[in-house]
């Protein structure tokens, strides 16, 4: 293990090498967030443009383009066959037609392809792009986590009231975020 | 080997009570030195650090605050820095895993907040209840030196005596601002506990309330005091060297202290520090006050053995890293069919103390219980992705794990004992000094506690929120309050230092904080190792007055 070090200590912004607490594996942590996207890490326009297109069925929500960007470029680079898995994903969806993201889910029998799906809604939710041995923190505060309790909970470090500014009373559970 | 300049008072140590001994003496017109182990970091790094972090990371605290390899913690997030330092053993080797930072600010970056005083009780459990040892002075000796604490740190609390912990205990002050309010959780655990018989009282913090406070804001409920408060609405000691250095302080960080040099008159002459590059320096003071932790401290006095001191500096007792306490948490994890909304508001802002009182405590420990109070977002998320959910059913999961689900806390009050140990480990650091070895047993009195009061408490809490599921982790956690390993006592014999926290071998050598702390009751103990370092200032500035 190796954890880059100065004498003012910040985690590097890439290949911090960082033990998971709550697994016994480990995990090579990379952070893009200040990370400018290099030419020719998407490979190709065309595999973005379908990464985003594919994400638009899978997550029903509003979808931030740069995080689409860079969660495409980590997940390029770190998750086994994603390109192909990418590529039947897209022309699955252009054959079938699917409604919703249900209706799709339930409509693929390749188990490979299922996963690959599940895995770019994680990648959304959470932030973070789950490789073979790394872990890309993407973004914080856009991950849709966040969103889904946006309403009542604090994202943590951020403020939604000010001074004294919160109270006891809290939505109804039933009222989801529209994000 | 390096010789820096004479300074009366050298402070090791950057927490709250380096920082709290170290303006008292400027106030009075000491020259202070104050040594850091580690770097000092701005506020934006850690925040920055942690926000960065993969999602399961985040609720480790020490991981925004990556240690450099000359200042290594126990709390470890890779097998590589627990190849650098751990060194745990006994039956509950994992309740002493203790978090703590070597960072300018020392571990008040990450420490709740909460200040609950001990009890008249708590400070004489050998003459009320047979068990432990009692203080060397009563409560009322320490009141004043409590509420000079809590106006240094900035702490809000209730105004109603009747919410005032502890209870039917006169105050001779206020708390400086009003308390903070509840978010919808607390305040429903509040007033579902309330009809058990259990107080859940708003906790007294060191979060400024409504307004700014010693040129801080007030708390806008980031929901992240630990592992950092982004706006430093709550104390940490970090905002407190600003001020030291304008006073004149000095401040020296990557600065290792690893031998206090004590003459044949037994009078401390020097500090022996390593910087980075391994060089070693010597520090010369004519006090020198000893406030790195409660395990960093004691380290320190044994490896200073010398031919003169074999056991170590101030050990002629053989009590040095002896008795050390902290209070062994439990956790449990409930479900409900109803929302909790936790997360609005500090992570922590209650608790329920009246379970630590009362006679049984010559049978088995009393304790604290609190609900955390940190947003559960994260948490839901990541159990409702593990099903494999999609679309608005994901949605939904993770709104109802966030929302309907919460962390039941328990931490008992635990009892000196000779055989909790810290000693020097054959294993040595970066810096080729021996590592603290720590053997740690919560004891019977605790185990009694958790299988016949705390945990069947818990049950009864949860079954009071209406829980359809009730997962308790059996294995008994540090809650980071690190106490007792220089006990204070009048019997130079038994303990290490005096009612000023003055060692009893040293007449310009004093060990204020945690480690001093006799017993540890059931609350959090910082607010106590404040008011006892404000106890010792006053001593060391008398001192320097009568010489």
């Amino acid at each position: 293990m190796h954890i880059s070090r100065s004498t003012s200590p910040r985690i590097g912004r890439r290949g911090l090498l960082l033990g998971m607490s709550s697994l016994s594996a480990l995990f090579c942590v990379q952070t893009s967030r200040a990370a400018p996207l290099r030419g020719g890490m998407l490979r190709s326009g065309m595999l973005h443009q379908k990464f985003m297109s594919v994400s638009s069925l899978l997550v029903p929500h509003k979808l931030n383009e740069t995080i689409g960007m860079r969660t495409a470029d980590a997940m390029i680079a770190t998750v086994p066959d994603f390109p192909e898995h990418l590529e039947q994903l897209a022309s699955f969806i252009e054959a079938k037609k699917p409604a919703d993201v249900e209706e799709l889910m339930e409509a693929l029998a390749d188990v490979s392809l299922k996963n690959a799906a599940q895995s770019i809604i994680e990648s959304w939710y959470t932030g973070a792009v789950q490789g073979v041995s790394t872990i890309s923190v993407i973004s914080y505060e856009e991950a849709l986590m966040f969103k889904v309790t946006s309403d009542v909970m604090t994202i943590p470090s951020y403020a939604i009231s000010g001074p004294n500014g919160w109270t006891a009373d809290a939505p109804p559970l039933s009222q989801l975020p529209i994000f | 080997m390096v010789n820096e300049t004479k300074y009366d008072v050298v402070v090791v140590g950057t927490g709250v009570v380096g920082c709290l001994i170290a303006e008292q003496a400027l106030d009075a017109g000491l020259s202070v030195l104050m040594l850091e182990a580690g770097p000092r970091v701005d506020r934006q790094t850690i925040v920055e650090n942690f926000r960065n972090l993969p999602p399961s990371l985040r609720h480790h605290w020490d991981a925004p605050f990556p240690p450099p390899p000359w200042a290594p913690v126990l709390e470890t997030r890779t097998p590589g820095e627990e190849n650098a330092y751990l060194d745990l053993t006994g039956p509950n080797a994992t309740a002493y895993q203790q978090g703590y930072v070597r960072y300018a600010g020392g571990a008040t970056w990450h420490w709740a907040g909460i200040c609950w005083r001990m009890t008249p009780d708590d400070m004489k459990l050998k003459s009320l209840y047979g068990v432990g040892r009692d203080w060397a002075f009563d409560y009322e000796t320490l009141e004043p030196y409590y509420a000079r604490a809590e106006y240094a740190l900035g702490v809000c609390g209730p105004t109603d005596a009747a919410l005032q912990w502890p209870p039917k205990t006169p105050r001779s002050r206020p708390y400086p601002m009003g308390p903070l309010p509840l978010g919808p959780g607390e305040q429903r655990f509040t007033d579902v506990m309330a009809p058990l018989g259990l107080q859940n009282l708003p906790a007294p913090q060191a979060r400024n309330s409504g307004v700014s406070y010693d040129g801080r804001p007030a708390c806008c409920g980031n929901n992240n005091c630990f592992p950092v408060c982004p706006i430093a609405a709550k104390y940490d000691a970090a905002t407190a060297l600003p001020r030291i250095e304008a006073k004149g302080g000095k401040l020296l960080t990557n600065a290792v202290a690893y031998r206090i040099e004590a003459d044949d008159r037994h009078k401390i002459q020097a500090v022996h520090y390593h910087d980075p590059h391994r060089t070693s320096h010597r520090v010369t003071g004519r006090a020198f006050v000893i406030a790195c932790n409660g395990i960093e401290t004691p380290k320190l006095l044994l490896l200073s053995k010398d031919d003169r001191h074999p056991n170590g500096i101030a050990n002629s007792s053989d009590q040095v890293g002896r008795n050390m306490m902290d209070q062994p948490k439990l956790k449990a994890t409930v479900e409900m069919s109803e929302p909790l909304w936790t997360g609005v508001g500090p992570v922590q802002g209650s608790s329920i103390l009246n379970t630590s009182q009362g006679d049984f405590r010559s049978e088995y420990a009393g304790a604290m219980f609190r609900m955390e109070n940190m947003a559960r977002g994260s948490i839901g998320a990541a159990e409702a992705l593990k099903k494999g959910l999609y679309g608005r059913a994901l949605d939904q999961e993770i709104r109802r794990l966030s929302a309907c689900t919460g962390l039941l806390v328990v931490e008992h009050e635990p009892l000196p004992s000779s055989i909790n140990r810290l000693t020097l480990s054959d294993k040595k650091d970066w810096l080729g000094l021996n590592r603290p070895r720590i053997y740690y047993d919560v004891g019977d009195y605790v185990r009694r506690s958790a299988e016949q009061y705390t945990i069947p408490t818990l049950k009864k809490m949860a079954a009071a929120l209406g829980a359809t599921k009730f997962d308790l982790n059996p294995e008994f956690l540090h809650s980071d309050h690190i106490m007792g390993g220089c006990i204070m006592g009048k019997d130079p014999s038994d303990s290490v230092v005096d009612v000023d926290c003055r060692s009893h071998d040293h007449e310009n050598l004093f060990l204020p904080g945690g480690a001093a702390m006799t017993t540890g009751g059931s609350g959090n103990s910082t607010i106590t190792m404040a008011a006892l370092a404000l106890k010792a200032a006053d001593a060391i500035v008398a001192q320097f007055k009568t010489a």
